[in-house]
C-alpha cells in the first residue's frame, strides 16, 4: 500500500516537472521569436505604470505591425535597478528601457547613441519637446543617450484654511525660504498626536537644502564639488532650525504619520508638492479644505529654486530591433500626443504641445498645472542620482547629521566633507577611465 | 508546610511565565494584527491616532481595488506552482544528499560537509550574477526555472544538514538488518530511513514552502514579464517611486498571499516542531 503510496507521489511529481518543462520549452521557443518583438521596460506603480501601460497601448494601436512585449516593473527600494543592472551586465535587456538623465551617464556605455536617428528624421526636436527637457540627456560628449518623457517639479501648496485660521497671510510666488520659516512658525502647536506643524517633512528637503540659500551640489559642468559653501551650510542651517523649532516634524514624528497625511488631516499647513503626487493629494483632500499652489520659495540671487525627476526611454544598443525601438522612443517623447496625453496623468510629458496645452489645463481639484510649467524655470535635475549616489550618499549623513542630531552645518561638513571629496574624486577618476 | 511553600513557589513561575510568554506573543502578533485591521479601513482611519484596533467604517475596497490594481489572480498562480516544485524538490533532494552525507564515507565527506556548511555564509548576492549568467545561457531567463531547478539540486545547506543531523541519530543496524534481507541502498533510504524522519520532513517542508512563499529578490532577478510575477513582487506596485504607499491595499493582499502559508503552517505546526526538537536544533 505504502509502496503505491510512493510510486504514486513520485509519479505526479515527475509529470508535473515534465508538463512544466514543455511550458519552459516553450518559452526557449517564444525567445527565439523575441528578436522579432519590441521589448520595452518601463519603471513604476500606480499611476505611473498607468501611464506606461496606456501609452503602449496607444503605440500598439497605431503600430499592429510591430509586437510589442511591455513589462512594468516595481521601482520602490531600488528594486528596477537592481533588476536591471543585472540585466545589463548578462546582456539580457530589453530594446528599450526606461531611464532618468539623473543617473548622470552611468548606464550611457549601454544605450545606443539616438544623435543618429534625429538626424536621419531631420526634425528639430528642441521646437517638439518641452522646454529643458532635452538637455540633460545629453551626455559631456554630445552622445544623446535617451529622450524625455516625462518630468516632474515641486510646487508649495498651503491649506487655506488654515492660514485663515491662525491669521497668517498666504504665501505668495514671491515667499523666500525665510518667509516659509516665519509663516511656518506660527502654526506650531500640540504635542504628539495633536501637533500641528507649518510644513511636512518631505523627503526632497535633502536637496532643498543645498539650493535654498543659493548653494550648489557641483558645477554645471559635474567637474568641481561646490558643496562644502557658506550658501550650502546656510541652507543646511536653515532646515535644522526649522525642525528644532518644529515648524517641521522631526525624524521620528514624520514616520509615525505619512507627510501626505500630515497635510490631508490638516496637522500641517504647508507641503512641497510634487507633480508626481497632485492627483493622490487632490483625491485625498476632496472637500475637507480649500487650498491652493504656489511656486516654490525663491533662492537668493535668482538661483536654483525647484528640483527636478525626470524619466525617458533609451535604446540599448544590444537590441535587434532598433527602428521599431526608435519609433516607441520618439512617439514617447514629442512624436504623439495621445502618448504625450497618457503620461500627463501623472507628470509633464515631454511632448511640447501636449504640456503646454493639454497638460497645463488639467484640474485637481481647485488647482491645474500652471505653476509646475512656471516652476521649470529654475529648476535644478535631481541632484544625487545614478553615478553621483555614493557622494550622495555621504551628503545624506551631513543631511541627518543636521536634522536627526541637531549638529551644526559646520561640524557636520567638516566631519563628512572629506570623505563626501573622496567619493567625488572616485566617480571623476572612474568617468575619465570610461571617456 | 514546606510542600505548600513549594506548591505555591511553582504557581507564581508558572504564572510569571504565562504573563512574559502572553506578552511576548502579544508583541509578535500585533504586526499581524495591525495588518488584518488595515486591510478593512478605509484611508483616513488607516493613520488615524490614536488607532481604532476595530475599523470604524469597515471596508473590502482594500481587497477589491488591490485585486483590480494589479494582476493578483495569476500572481498567486505563479506563486503556488513555484512554491509547490520547489518545496517538493527541496525535500528530495535534500534528503538524498543528507543520506549520502550520514550513511556512506569517504575520505573527503568531512570536508565536502564542512565545504557544504560553508556555504551557507555566502551571502546570495555574491552568486547571483554568476548563477543568472549560467541561467542566461541556458535559455532560462523569464521562465520559471530558475526558481525550482536550484532546489532539485542539494535544496540548500541548511536543509541538508538538518535532515543529516537526523539520519545520524538512527541506528546504523537499522541500515544493515534491511541490507541483508536483501535490501538496496535505495530501498533502505526510502524504507527504512525516510518513514522516520517524517518530523524533518515536515520541518523542511514548511521552511521551503515558507521561503519559497515569501521570495522577493530571485523572482525578480529572473523574471521578466507581468503575467509572470510572484506575489512577493506584485506587492512592490503597491508602493510608488516617490514614497507614497497604498498601505490598505497592500495589507489587503499581503494578508490574502499569507492565508495559504498559513493554512499549511497551522496543519504541520506539530511535526515542525517536533522535528527542530529532534534534529537537535532547540534551544
Amino acid at each position: 500500500m505504502k509502496k503505491k503510496i510512493v510510486t504514486r507521489v513520485l509519479a505526479v511529481t515527475l509529470a508535473t516537472l515534465m508538463v512544466f518543462g514543455t511550458v519552459g520549452c516553450g518559452s526557449s521557443k517564444k525567445s527565439e521569436k523575441s528578436s522579432k518583438t519590441l521589448t520595452i521596460w518601463s519603471m513604476g506603480a500606480d499611476n505611473q505604470k498607468k501611464a506606461a501601460e496606456n501609452m503602449v497601448k496607444i503605440f500598439q494601436k497605431e503600430h499592429p505591425d510591430i509586437k510589442v512585449d511591455a513589462q512594468v516593473i516595481p521601482t520602490n527600494d531600488n528594486i528596477y535597478d537592481q533588476k536591471m543592472a543585472t540585466a545589463l551586465t548578462a546582456g539580457t535587456g530589453p530594446d528599450v528601457l526606461m531611464c532618468s538623465p539623473d543617473w548622470y551617464g552611468l548606464y550611457s556605455s549601454y544605450f545606443e547613441d539616438l544623435n543618429p536617428y534625429v538626424k536621419k528624421d531631420g526634425v528639430d526636436i528642441k521646437s517638439k519637446i518641452t522646454e529643458g527637457m532635452l538637455d540633460p540627456y545629453y551626455r559631456p560628449d554630445g552622445k544623446l543617450e535617451g529622450l524625455p518623457t516625462f518630468q516632474n517639479a515641486f510646487a508649495l501648496a498651503y491649506n487655506k484654511d488654515m492660514f485663515d485660521k491662525y491669521n497668517v497671510d498666504y504665501p505668495t510666488d514671491d515667499w523666500t525660504w525665510e518667509d516659509v520659516a516665519k509663516a511656518g512658525e506660527k502654526f506650531v502647536s500640540g504635542e504628539g498626536a495633536d501637533a500641528t506643524y507649518g510644513m511636512v517633512n518631505h523627503w526632497v528637503f535633502n536637496n532643498f537644502s543645498v539650493i535654498a540659500e543659493g548653494g550648489k551640489a557641483y558645477s554645471k559642468d559635474l567637474k568641481t564639488l561646490e558643496v562644502n559653501s557658506p550658501e550650502v551650510k546656510k541652507g543646511l542651517t536653515l532646515f535644522g532650525k526649522l525642525i528644532k523649532d518644529k515648524v517641521i516634524p522631526d525624524d521620528s514624528a514624520a514616520k509615525t504619520l505619512p507627510k501626505e497625511q500630515l497635510f490631508v488631516s490638516q496637522h500641517a499647513a504647508m507641503y512641497p508638492l510634487g507633480g508626481f503626487e497632485t492627483k493622490l493629494i487632490a483625491d485625498e483632500i476632496g472637500t475637507k479644505f480649500n487650498w491652493d499652489v504656489v511656486t516654490m520659495p525663491k533662492t537668493p540671487n535668482n538661483g536654483y529654486n525647484n528640483i527636478i525627476y525626470a524619466g525617458g526611454y533609451a535604446m540599448l544598443k544590444t537590441s535587434k530591433n532598433k527602428d521599431a525601438a526608435w519609433q516607441f522612443i520618439k512617439e514617447a517623447s514629442y512624436d504623439n500626443e495621445e502618448m504625450g496625453k497618457a503620461t500627463a496623468g501623472f507628470a509633464m510629458p515631454g511632448n511640447k504641445t501636449v504640456a503646454e496645452g493639454y497638460f497645463k489645463n488639467l484640474k485637481y481639484g481647485p488647482i491645474d498645472n500652471t505653476k509646475y510649467l512656471e516652476g521649470l524655470s529654475n529648476a535644478k535635475l535631481n541632484m544625487w542620482g545614478g553615478s553621483l549616489s555614493e557622494p550622495g550618499n555621504i551628503y545624506t549623513q551631513v543631511w541627518q547629521s543636521v536634522t536627526i542630531d541637531g549638529q551644526s552645518a559646520d561640524k557636520a561638513m567638516k566631519q563628512y566633507y572629506p570623505s563626501l571629496k573622496k567619493a567625488w574624486d572616485e566617480v571623476q577618476e572612474k568617468q575619465a577611465k570610461e571617456n | 508546610m514546606d510542600n505548600k511553600l513549594k506548591n505555591s513557589e511553582a504557581k507564581i513561575r508558572k504564572i510569571i511565565t504565562y504573563v512574559i510568554l502572553i506578552i511576548a506573543a502579544i508583541v509578535c502578533l500585533f504586526p499581524f494584527f495591525w495588518m488584518i485591521s488595515t486591510s478593512f479601513k478605509p484611508m483616513d482611519e488607516i493613520y488615524k491616532m490614536p488607532p481604532d484596533w476595530i475599523p470604524l467604517h469597515g471596508t473590502i475596497s482594500n481587497f477589491v481595488e488591490g485585486l483590480k490594481g494589479a494582476n493578483f489572480g495569476v500572481y498567486f498562480k505563479n506563486t503556488a506552482i513555484i512554491s509547490f516544485l520547489a518545496t517538493v524538490g527541496t525535500v528530495i533532494s535534500s534528503s538524498i544528499v543528507a543520506y549520502g552525507f550520514s550513511r556512506f564515507k569517504a575520505k573527503l565527506s568531512p570536508v565536502l560537509f564542512m565545504v557544504l556548511l560553508g556555504t551557507m555564509m555566502l551571502p546570495s548576492q555574491v552568486t547571483l550574477i554568476p548563477q543568472y549568467l549560467l541561467f542566461n545561457k541556458l535559455g532560462m531567463i523569464d521562465t520559471i526555472w530558475p526558481l525550482i531547478i536550484p532546489s532539485w539540486l542539494g535544496g540548500g545547506a541548511f536543509n541538508i544538514f538538518l535532515f543529516t543531523q537526523f539520519f545520524r541519530t538512527l541506528p546504523k543496524e537499522l541500515d544493515e538488518a534491511a541490507m541483508l534481507d536483501g535490501a538496496s541502498s535505495f530501498k533502505v533510504f526510502t524504507k527504512i530511513l525516510l518513514p522516520s524522519v517524517k518530523p524533518v520532513m515536515l520541518a523542511v517542508l514548511v521552511m521551503s514552502l515558507v521561503y519559497n512563499w515569501n521570495d522577493f529578490f530571485s523572482p525578480l532577478i529572473y523574471l521578466n514579464s507581468n503575467e509572470k510575477f510572484t506575489v512577493a513582487v506584485g506587492l512592490q506596485f503597491f508602493k510608488g517611486s516617490q514614497g507614497n504607499v497604498q498601505v490598505g491595499q497592500m495589507m489587503a493582499m499581503a494578508l490574502f498571499s499569507l492565508i495559504p502559508v498559513l493554512i499549511i503552517f497551522a496543519i504541520c505546526q506539530k511535526y515542525f516542531i517536533q522535528g527542530i526538537k529532534m534534529s537537535g536544533l532547540k534551544g
